[in-house]
């Protein structure tokens, strides 16, 4: 839905990084799903951990490694995005028709040159994406669990 | 059992939507070619790590000499970054330590073949 909206907008860079952003969205969807669960009558967590001495701390827990999460995809997030730059700066740099300034790149011959650092920038990006989203559909999937867990057994 | 493949569907689905979506809009060329690579790093990078441990294992660790231009062509790519993008203007890395690697192994196979010409030169 976002970035349909940043489409009709025809904000072209805000696109980007809503496509990079797609892990980090979904972090803080979990954590606005055990926010919610606390403030409202859900009390899914209190009957995920009902076996537990101090409930209260559990639920804390499980926000503040929530927020952990979060960090560490926001902080992968930024490496990601700018192997991406640097991939779309390379892409531009060796190609004479998308109006880079850099010609001389083309003139000495660093064409294979770019292209190594243009698939490295492009390999690194893909790494650290796919990280993001393992941890983030992992988490996501497991606050899921835990809440209809609860409202199956409610 | 289930969960775990709807994760990894998701997962999946998810990263190759992204990566594809933001190949095809961004891309100036070659934009196939560049999604099917940016698909196939995460497993090559996961094959190319247990490859670098065998390697390292059996001592076989070979380091190719920088290709010549690479630095020049770093900072072609971070000039254009810069305009393009903003922020500071940084120094190539990756031409620094593909050389310092080379080096470090010439080092090595040297140190090697000083150590085996020393027993020789003992035992001759």
């Amino acid at each position: 839905m976002k970035i349909f909206v940043l489409r009709i907008c025809g904000d072209s860079e805000a696109q980007a990084g809503a496509l990079l952003a797609i892990p980090e969205d979904i972090c803080y969807v979990s954590l606005g799903l055990i926010l919610g669960d606390i403030a409202t009558s859900g009390r899914a967590f209190r009957k995920n951990f009902a076996n537990s001495q101090n409930q209260v701390m559990d639920i804390i827990i499980v926000t503040v490694i929530n927020l952990a999460v979060a960090a560490v995809t926001h902080w992968l997030a930024k490496w990601s995005n700018d192997h991406f730059k640097c991939f779309r700066a390379a892409s531009y740099a060796s190609h004479p028709n998308s109006g880079s300034s850099n010609k001389e790149g083309l003139a000495i011959g660093l064409i294979p040159n770019i292209t190594i650092i243009k698939v490295r920038h492009l390999a690194l990006f893909s790494i650290a994406y796919v990280i993001e989203i393992v941890l983030t559909i992992s988490w996501l999937a497991w606050i899921a669990k835990v809440l209809a867990l609860a409202s199956r057994s409610a | 059992m289930s969960s775990l493949l709807i994760n990894i569907t998701v997962g999946a689905v998810l990263f190759v939507g992204g990566i594809s979506l933001t190949i095809k809009r961004y891309g100036t060329h070659d934009r196939l070619a560049f999604t099917v690579v940016a698909i196939l790093s995460p497993i090559v990078a996961v094959f190319a790590v247990f490859r670098l441990l065998y390697l390292a294992s059996r001592r076989q660790l070979k380091v190719d000499p920088c290709p010549p231009g690479l630095e020049d062509a770093e900072r072609i790519v971070e000039r254009e970054r810069q305009r393009r993008f903003g922020g500071p203007l940084r120094e190539p890395s990756l031409a620094k330590s593909w050389t310092t690697a080379y080096e470090r192994e010439l080092q090595k196979e040297t140190d090697r073949v000083r150590e085996v010409a020393q027993k020789y030169l003992v035992l001759a």
